[in-house]
């Protein structure tokens, strides 16, 4: 940009000499011409008109990119800039307005400082940092009556003071330990791994629902039939078996994720036709199938399914912990004994516009890079989460 | 079919019951934190070996119930905060992806129908009639984008792209109300807006001239123009951490302290990830 007004200075500047030099050199003429002077006039008057040229060539050869150019080169340049000059300016009263609250806190008594910490110390991945408990109820920062030392919560203001000595300042509480940061946010162990987690999913009023008279089933469609003939009595049954809404693509979206495998707590010779019937409808499979047979019975209770048996190797896959397992049911006695896995939905009989396998996709889609489900899932029972 | 549930006190027997199990099946697995367990391991080796790492862990797990925890122990919080971390960035990841999802087939809609308005009062409000090819092509063009838009509809495909983007955080949140968490979108400023905008213009064009120079012109990378152009790669990297979308714990459940922690430990986080890309780039340079 200086180089640009540099030049159109430096040669419109010197049009200009030439000009006022050529008007000059007239005036001279004049007086020359008075003198009586013929042969030096004629000459003169030939130099003039030379340089007049000279002065007009370059005004026109440089009409054009001052004019088409340089100015509206400035003109953008004075616009682009015009919202930096205001967003400079916004900063700074914001920065003197925080400035001002700053100092009317500390006139008025105990403060909050920033937290001070070395550049390395931000750096390095694993170092921690624990901000000790204040005396007030429900705040991180202490205010420490030896030494008068507080230190702030504030995370991105940190940076802005960073004077104070570091050795006791960590982040973290009594209650809830030291926080420790991870270097890298999702490990390469669970990134990069071919072993995928397990997703068990219970079936009745979970994915389907089944009645033995169709009459009874709101929906329009009459639904699949399966005939279930149980070899012990040897009576044969017919069921209407109807899929809750999105199922399929419930399956086939999570069935991209997760190895998925199908509990459930009915008898096997009924539950082996609706499997099959569900595999037929998305592009997946389920790696494993579990019955009546593999749940605990307790009395009084029912059937509860113990995920320890899923932990097992699958046909492609090894051994998993019971960090990567996740039970989807609709029926909190099927998951007593593993609640920190359980995702419960609601069960569901005949709503058509049910839409809670939907609802669950993202988070199953997002719960597929955690280093431990049940973590996360374990949230459901509020704080208890934190004091295990 | 299925199991019935039973009465409450049957059912808080299974609880208890349950509660004693759990710690112990954690011990098996249970994927320790990456760079806590770096931390961990620093520690015990200054303690004498590995084995004190299995020996502090597994003491930690069995024996930690309510108590305040060691100094050396990973917090169950730290382990939480961090998977709450995974959890949040794959849910904004999915957010952005279904809002530019959404902005796509708007796009694409709104240009169809443009079109089809135009043909339609081209043929039937113009003063002078149509007449001829042009005519013809007119009703083509008319029929041709009624009939894409009745299969796009019909194909689920208006569902998929619009109609489920929009609902994204409705839904979201509907499926993670049980664990207590919300998902909210934070709305940045105009001049972070700007910010960003300037911030992505130059990281552009930055990166365009790389490949120029790289590409087209064979200048080493360790030319002095790219690299003054590798370094406003690096200075003009787009913000981080909760910008667009978080995930915020339910005041009900969880006290203010944690909300708080969940919340310092996020930015914290990010701004050492920040500072990690900052650094890395140049002195790879």
């Amino acid at each position: 940009m200086n180089a640009l007004s540099y030049i159109s200075s430096n040669l419109v500047v010197p049009l200009e000499k030439l000009n006022r030099n050529c008007n000059d050199k007239i005036q001279d003429d004049e007086r020359d011409e008075n003198d009586g002077t013929t042969r030096l006039k004629s000459v003169k008057v030939v130099q003039d008109e030379n340089s007049r040229f000279f002065v007009y060539f370059w005004m026109v050869v440089l009409f054009l990119p001052r004019y088409l150019v340089l100015r509206p080169i400035q003109f953008i340049w004075w616009l682009i800039c015009s919202p930096l000059l205001l967003v400079e300016y916004g900063v700074k009263s914001r920065l003197k307005k925080a400035e001002k609250k700053r100092e009317s806190v500390e006139e008025n008594g105990p403060v909050l400082r920033a937290i001070s910490e070395n550049d390395e110390d931000d750096l390095a991945g694993g170092d921690e940092i624990i901000l000790q408990r204040d005396a007030v109820k429900g705040s991180l920062s202490k205010a420490s009556g030896s030494s008068g030392r507080r230190q702030s919560v504030t995370g991105r203001n940190r940076s802005s003071a960073r004077s104070e000595c570091s050795s006791n300042v960590v982040f973290g509480t009594k209650r809830m330990g030291r926080f420790l940061f991870p270097k890298k946010l999702i490990p390469k162990s669970v990134l990069h791994a071919e072993r995928r987690k397990r997703l068990v999913v219970d079936l009745d009023e979970t994915l389907i629902h089944s009645a033995s008279r169709s009459t009874s089933h709101s929906n329009s469609s009459q639904g699949h039939m399966v005939e279930v003939r149980f070899a012990i009595s040897g009576v044969s049954t017919l069921y209407y078996v109807h899929k809750r809404p999105h199922c399929d693509l419930f399956l086939s979206k999570v069935s991209k994720w997760y190895d998925l495998v199908v509990f459930t707590a009915s008898m096997k010779e009924y539950a082996d036709p609706v499997i099959d019937w569900l595999e037929s409808s998305f592009s997946g499979r389920f790696a494993k199938r579990l019955y009546r047979n593999n749940c605990i019975l307790r009395d009084g209770v029912g059937y509860i399914k113990d995920l320890s048996i899923v932990c097992g190797p699958l046909e492609n896959s090894s051994n998993v912990g019971l960090g990567e397992v996740i039970l989807v049911d609709n029926s909190p006695v099927s998951y007593a004994m593993n609640v920190e896995n359980a995702i419960q939905v609601e069960g569901w009989i005949s709503d058509p516009s049910d839409n809670d396998l939907l609802t669950l996709l993202p988070f199953l889609e997002a719960l597929r890079h955690t280093t431990d489900v049940r973590d996360i899932l374990a949230l459901k029972n509020g704080e208890q989460a934190f004091l295990q | 079919m299925i199991s019935e549930i039973t009465s409450d006190g049957t059912r808080q027997r299974v609880a208890a019951m349950t509660e004693t199990e759990v710690p112990s099946m954690k011990l098996e697995t249970g994927e320790a934190l990456d760079g806590p367990r770096t931390s961990t391991s620093r520690s015990s080796y200054a303690n004498g070996g590995t084995g004190m790492v299995e020996r502090k862990r597994s003491n930690s797990r069995t024996s930690s119930g309510r108590n305040v925890k060691s100094s050396n122990d990973i917090s169950s919080a730290s382990k939480i905060f961090r998977n709450l971390l995974i959890l949040e960035d794959d849910l904004r990841n999915q957010a952005h992806k279904q809002k530019v999802l959404r902005w796509q087939f708007t796009i694409f809609l709104s240009c169809l129908m443009g079109v089809a308005g135009f043909a339609f009062y081209e043929l039937y409000f113009t003063g002078e009639s149509v007449k001829g090819l042009h005519r013809y092509a007119l009703q083509f063009v008319l029929l041709f984008i009624g009939v894409t838009v009745a299969l796009f509809h019909l194909g689920g495909e208006y569902r998929r792209t619009i109609v489920i983007p929009r609902k994204f955080f409705t839904s979201t949140n509907k499926g993670i109300r049980q664990f207590n968490l919300k998902l909210v979108k934070v709305h940045s400023t105009w001049n972070e807006r700007f910010t960003d905008f300037v911030r992505f213009t130059s990281r552009n064009v930055a990166r365009l001239n790389i490949s120029v120079l790289t590409g087209v012109c064979r200048l080493s990378d360790s030319n002095a123009l790219v690299t003054f152009w590798t370094s406003v790669t690096v200075r003009s990297q787009p913000r981080i951490g909760a910008v667009d979308v978080k995930l915020v714990l339910n005041p009900r459940s969880f006290s203010a302290e944690v909300r708080e922690g969940w919340e310092i430990y996020r930015d914290e986080f990010w701004a050492r990830e920040g500072a990690r890309r900052r650094v890395q780039v140049p002195s790879k340079t």
